[in-house]
């Protein structure tokens, strides 16, 4: 009984941490690239991740990464970055289809999200900003709905992953 | 579409896959391998095929289209697309039964992009023509109805042969996309229409906020073969469009008004469609559709419709479409009766 009503505070705290501390979402590329060659901003990202703009400032084509529809860090960047949700965008994905400009390539998880954005010229992706390492450079920061170029606060623990 | 000959289609198709071949290659080279440029390419399409029973003519069963999309993107600034379409392929009615009489080929795009900066690109060749938001979004599986508005076909260009500058502006939390065209090469007499169009330019802007709202100016001259004898006149119209979402139902609606220099008959049209959820009852992506339109044309008159239906989404890319549809004249793109279709894409 002791150890049930632990388990059980364990995971209130969990809750509270998690509800007071937000993920934060780092939008990175690969870490060999030069970051004000690329003039990303919050607004860029957008037409990026709409697929509006195509070529960074120097001329690479842009390589946008997504995660699955279904996970949870896909929903969050897709409401805040681009207003809406996955399944609404289906009609403007379709569109984009039939002018000959394909969506964002998805892939399954956050370390090929770190993979193919580190090995690909002209990547962009998103990952949960505890997840970052040394082969991608971040340079936007998604919290409360909020973009920005500076890294938030924030306290990475195994409640935030 | 305008339909081309087979000689124009050869040339059409020649003078873009050497061009984009010549300009791209040298780029190309020292970039990347023979392997990358062939790993650009990109090969998709849709279809559609349906049923018409109309109040006029007899019933027909039809593959309405096949239409083939190819794109390339490589390392470079540039990419091409190409658009070709076998209109009609198959169609079968009580008379003539299964026959191809119909049966054409379309070049409906043909052209390369060269990125200019990361907001600006120029495009060159044949492109629709970007005045409507129903003709740069044709494609049957994009579509609710197997009918297209009368507006968005009777008065104006659907595609033109040119240059066009183009690009996305971001603005606040929303984007700006503009268009500025105009035509180089005079489109190929088509024997299967009576307008044809020459010395065609303008501009457009759309927002993609809530209201997702374009606005279109364009000059053209047109030359009508039937109504007016051959003759040609000069006109400018102005276009509205729109689509946006209330409580999950679909408002989408474009109205043009054409102006000739000398105050005379000019023509209008305009449409205004919703398609309703049906969840509440049930029917998981089904959705009630309603469209009112209504053209008048210089000496042709008044035509109005009204049409109503459900579509089902079958999947994200294919739509089943059951519609009825009235009104006033005969057009052949709209039919009065009743129209099933099944559209998707591959």
């Amino acid at each position: 009984m002791r150890l049930i009503a632990v388990i059980y505070l364990l995971f209130y705290a969990a809750a509270l941490w998690a509800e007071e501390h937000p993920m934060v979402i780092a939008v990175v590329v690969p870490a060999a690239e030069q970051a004000e060659k690329l003039k990303l901003t919050p607004s860029s990202l957008k037409l990026i991740y709409l697929r509006k703009q195509l070529y960074w400032p120097n001329g690479k084509r842009i390589v946008p990464f997504n995660l699955q529809s279904e996970h949870i860090l896909r929903s969050q960047f897709a409401s805040i970055v681009l207003g809406s949700l996955p399944k609404q965008q289906i009609d403007y994905w379709n569109g984009l289809y039939f002018n000959g400009i394909q969506p964002p390539q998805t892939v399954n998880s956050e370390e090929a999200v770190i993979r193919f954005v580190s090995e690909t010229k002209g990547a962009i992706g998103y990952v949960n900003a505890c997840n970052l390492d040394a082969r991608v450079k971040p340079l936007l920061w998604i919290q409360d709905g909020n973009i920005s170029t500076h890294s938030p606060l924030h306290n990475c623990s195994q409640l935030s992953r | 579409m305008k339909d081309i000959d087979t000689k124009n289609l050869v040339l059409h198709i020649f003078f873009g896959v050497v061009s984009m071949f010549a300009m791209c290659l040298p780029v190309i080279a020292e970039e990347s391998s023979d392997a990358d440029f062939l790993s650009g390419f990109n090969l998709g399409g849709y279809s559609s095929a349906g049923i018409t029973t109309s109040r006029t003519e007899d019933t027909e069963a039809a593959i309405n289209e096949i239409s083939l999309l190819l794109t390339w993107n490589g390392d470079s600034r540039w990419s091409f697309f190409g658009e070709l379409e076998l209109e009609d392929p198959l169609s079968w009615n009580d008379e003539r039964k299964f026959n191809t009489k119909e049966s054409h080929i379309d070049l409906e795009r043909l052209y390369l992009d060269y990125n200019l900066s990361e907001n600006t690109n120029i495009r060159i060749g044949r492109f629709l023509t970007p005045n409507s938001r129903w003709n740069l979004l044709h494609a049957s599986p994009l579509v609710w109805t197997s009918t297209r508005p009368l507006a968005t076909y009777r008065l104006f260009p659907m595609a033109t042969n040119g240059l066009m500058l183009h690009g996305s502006l971001p603005v606040d939390d929303y984007a700006v996309d503009y268009m500025l065209f105009g035509e180089v090469v005079e489109d190929q007499k088509d024997d299967r229409s009576d307008l044809t169009f020459e010395h065609v330019y303008g501009a457009r802007i759309a927002l993609s906020k809530q209201w997702n709202l374009g606005i279109s100016a364009l000059s053209f001259r047109e030359k009508n073969i039937v109504a007016l004898n051959g003759q040609s006149k000069n006109y400018h119209m102005l276009g509205i469009d729109f689509i946006t979402h209330f409580h999950d139902i679909e408002f989408s609606g474009e109205g043009f008004a054409r102006f000739a220099p000398n105050g005379d008959d000019s023509g209008s049209g305009a449409y205004l469609q919703t398609a309703v959820p049906l969840n509440a009852l049930g029917l998981k992506d089904w959705f009630w559709l309603t469209r009112i339109e209504t053209l008048q044309r210089p000496v042709e008159g008044n035509s109005e419709r009204w049409l109503t239906g459900a579509t089902w989404r079958v999947k994200p890319t294919q739509l089943l479409k059951l519609e009825f549809a009235g009104g006033s004249n005969e057009q052949p793109e709209s039919p009065r009766g009743f129209i099933a279709s099944y559209a998707f894409f591959f």
